[in-house]
């Protein structure tokens, strides 16, 4: 598999994840404003640069979860 | 010679009223504590012209800044703006920590060029999930809790004088606690708790500094 199969993998295993939410869930962001589990998704799924961050941070969550 | 402690704690908004909550204890604790002085610039106070009034006149070794911001600006009371490049000159000589969005990566670096011992905070948005039932006491929503842990670990590190890379380590290993931790169902009564750690690791990807690893507050 190469680099970029790995990260398409990863970003549909970011996006099951999320899309097993309650996509009315919010995060609270700075400057007063929320985003949705579903704005999320809408990050992930294109992914622009917030998305990537988004995948970037949900592996390595998985990896600390995992304890690799 | 007292060691100088100064924060800024905006309450005007959800988020600032969030953020006053999870420093109140370290507050409640500097002000009891032998040879320490605390500025504590709270609610309507944490303006521009008291910031740079008490960064000029008493030489603060430690400012703590809490509120929203960006990547060049860290603002206080109702968004005004109270440290951004026009001042940043007086963090000369301090140890700075911003607990708001983004301004690590953009006001840190200057910071430290203009003479700053170390400037710590998130290279991005600093994210939290409360409870919405809670949001007028914010003391008692579990969501948050984990956030309040995080904060503080860092913040009390830095007063009780620990090295800014050591604060660092330490609250880098709370996120990581709480990873590995939240979620049970009596924690998570509402299925929150995935969204809670994707924004506890977003926190623990984006939290870092610029400057002197090996600076304390003295």
């Amino acid at each position: 598999m190469n680099q970029k199969q790995v990260e398409e993998e990863c970003r549909k295993l970011v996006l099951a994840r999320f899309r097993s939410l309650n996509p009315d869930s919010k995060l609270l962001l700075g400057k007063g404003k929320e985003m949705t589990v579903r704005e999320l998704i809408g990050h992930v799924e294109k992914p622009d640069e917030f998305g990537k961050n988004v995948i970037k941070v949900q592996m390595r969550m998985l990896k600390v979860l995992t304890g690799v | 010679m007292a060691k100088r402690f100064l924060i800024t704690r905006p309450k005007h908004d959800i988020i600032t009223s969030y953020l006053h909550d999870f420093s109140s204890e370290i507050v409640r604790i500097a002000k009891e504590t032998r040879d320490m002085h605390v500025t504590d610039l709270e609610g309507k106070m944490a303006n521009r012209g008291n910031l740079n009034a008490c960064l000029a006149k008493e030489h603060p070794g430690l400012v703590f800044l809490n509120g929203h911001g960006d990547r060049m600006r860290v603002a206080g009371h109702n968004n005004e703006i109270i440290l951004d490049t026009t001042n940043i000159n007086l963090s000369k000589g301090k140890i700075i920590y911003a607990l708001s969005c983004d301004s690590l990566e953009g006001l840190g670096p200057i910071a430290v060029e203009q003479g700053a011992k170390a400037y710590i905070g998130y290279g991005a948005r600093f994210m939290f999930v409360h409870d919405p039932t809670r949001v007028g006491s914010p003391r008692k929503d579990k969501n948050a809790l984990p956030f309040r842990r995080a904060c503080a670990k860092l913040i009390n590190s830095l007063v009780f004088g620990l090295p800014v890379s050591q604060a660092l380590d330490l609250t880098k290993e709370e996120y990581m606690h709480s990873i590995r931790s939240y979620g049970t169902s009596e924690d998570d009564p509402y299925g929150d708790a995935p969204l809670i750690r994707f924004a506890l690791a977003w926190n623990l990807e984006f939290l870092s500094m610029h400057g002197d690893p090996a600076a304390s507050f003295s």
